[in-house]
């Protein structure tokens, strides 16, 4: 493996400052599944490693009143268990996490990991973008939060600063929120997800929704919000007559490219299909299966 | 860089001085000698090299040795007591779970800690916990029908309480 220093600073000033000081040869370690790869492949070469594991405050996890609080080191086992008993947090979030393989592997990878990552195949980032996820971090130049929106840029692009670090994800719980999570992927398990569909839905009066919330993941650079389909779920009444309808606008405005996997035209029409079971689950029309 | 390191392996209380970059499993394997964790892929994909951090199950080969100061590291050799072998080793023997073994420590250290969470599991969830094991001689029914014999063992007090 590739040489580098590893330190295990005790508190946020020392990771802070170690990682200000080192600037781009140093890097964070949360559960090291991605980072402790990439240096034994030497794809990345950080001269030091900065363990944020031993720091107070960033493994809590609080699931109090109308939020989920989770510190970027918790590992994704323990918010699973914190989600259990909580239907729509399972429907999309839950449902994400069981996408990673192996079970094992989510006793050690955090949650910090996988949106510092933000890998654009990423089953999580979808549900956590519908259910309107923040995050907190830490520079030197002090705190600040942002909409999960904001903080994901692009393909292993986020909005961290130099010497900036993840300390905090918050997870609303949307009362009365209906969810769910479909994927089609390039094999039956595992391997990479072709599309991702999570959403978000409040019911209204006149059986209509009140609040929307879709996104695509997987088919672009970064998963992305559908605001055509929100638009469209919005104005119907009820809300199931509109979902032909936003299942075939979905597929234009997502933003489908081709790669290796699969071609931009195959991903749309996924898209559509996916979008329309989810929301026909999610509306409680069953639908197909 | 070198750091001091304190960790509890099988029960026994180490003091060694590690490598940054050395990982778990190269410490275990190369400087104590503790080879029953596997090196399959030394990239996650295998599971060959799981043992026991704290009680929860892990891939060691991502995992650094430096990070162990402080935790209980627990291999395959750490679940016998004396000549007494696990229910889990004792079923994986009885049902003839074991062809070449090499993927067979890591297997037994999974199922171990999730029957001890899951006393009455079902043949899918056995078979989703130990999803994340690769095997390439047994073909996994005989894995997946120990698991289930080693539940039962485990349910049934022993007879001599
Ligand atoms: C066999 C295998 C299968 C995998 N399958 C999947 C999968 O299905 N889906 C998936 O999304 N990923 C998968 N991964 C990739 C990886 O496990 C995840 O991205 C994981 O969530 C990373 O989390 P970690 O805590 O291990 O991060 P680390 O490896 O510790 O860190 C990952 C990156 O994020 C940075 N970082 C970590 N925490 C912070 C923080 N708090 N603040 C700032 N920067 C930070 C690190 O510097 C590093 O660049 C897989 C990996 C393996 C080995
Ligand atoms: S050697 Fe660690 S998972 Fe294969
Ligand atoms: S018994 Fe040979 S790899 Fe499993």
């Amino acid at each position: 493996m590739y040489g580098f220093d590893y330190h295990a600073p005790q508190s946020l000033s020392e990771a802070t400052a170690l990682l200000a000081q080192h600037g781009a040869a140093a890097k964070p370690l949360a559960g090291g599944t991605d980072l402790i790869l990439h240096l034994k492949e030497r794809r990345l070469k950080p001269r030091h490693l900065v363990d944020l594991k031993r720091i107070p405050g960033l493994d809590h996890l609080t699931a109090e009143g109308s939020e989920l609080r989770v510190g970027a080191v918790v590992p994704l086992r323990a918010l699973e268990r914190a989600i259990a008993g909580d239907e729509l947090l399972q429907a999309t979030v839950g449902a994400g996490l069981r996408q990673m393989k192996s079970p094992t592997l989510r006793n050690r990878a955090t949650l910090g990991g996988v949106l510092a990552n933000a890998d654009v195949t990423a089953d999580l980032l979808p549900p956590l973008l519908a259910l309107g996820t923040t995050v907190a971090l830490h520079g030197p130049g002090g705190d600040r939060v942002l909409p999960l929106d904001e903080f994901l840029l692009g393909a292993s692009r986020t909005a961290l600063g130099a010497g900036e670090i993840l300390r905090e994800v918050t997870i609303p719980r949307v009362a009365g929120g209906r969810g769910f999570f479909q994927r089609l992927g390039l094999k039956r398990v595992g391997g990479p997800p072709l599309v991702i569909v999570a959403g978000v839905l409040v019911p209204g009066p006149e059986g209509g929704v009140a609040r929307a919330s879709l996104v695509a993941g997987a088919v672009g650079p970064r998963p992305a919000r559908l605001p055509q389909v929100e638009q469209i779920l919005l104005a119907a009444r009820p809300a199931v007559s509109g979902i032909e309808q936003a299942a075939a606008a979905g597929a234009g405005e997502a933003g489908a490219v081709s790669d290796l996997w699969a071609t931009k035209e195959y991903r749309q029409e996924i898209l559509e299909v996916l979008l329309r079971r989810g929301l026909q689950a999610a509306l409680g029309t069953g639908g197909d299966r | 860089m070198k750091h001091p390191l304190g960790v509890t392996i099988n029960g026994v209380p180490y003091d060694r001085v590690v490598e940054s970059r050395r990982t778990l499993l190269d410490f275990l394997r190369d400087e104590l000698g503790i080879t029953g964790p596997k090196k399959g892929c030394d990239a996650g994909d295998c599971g060959c090299c799981m043992v026991l951090i704290d009680g929860v199950p892990m891939h060691s080969c991502l995992i650094l040795a430096a990070e162990m100061e402080g935790r209980q590291v627990t291999t395959i050799e750490g679940l016998a007591r004396g000549d007494q072998l696990h229910p889990v080793q004792e079923a994986f023997i009885r049902c003839g779970a074991v062809q070449c073994g090499f993927c067979i420590p890591g297997i037994i250290i999974t199922a171990k800690a999730f029957l001890e969470e899951h006393p009455n599991p079902t043949t899918d969830e056995v078979i989703e916990a130990i999803s994340g094991h690769l095997c390439r001689c047994t073909g996994y029914l005989q894995i997946v029908d120990a698991i289930m014999a080693a539940a039962e063992a485990m349910r049934v007090p022993p007879q001599h309480a």
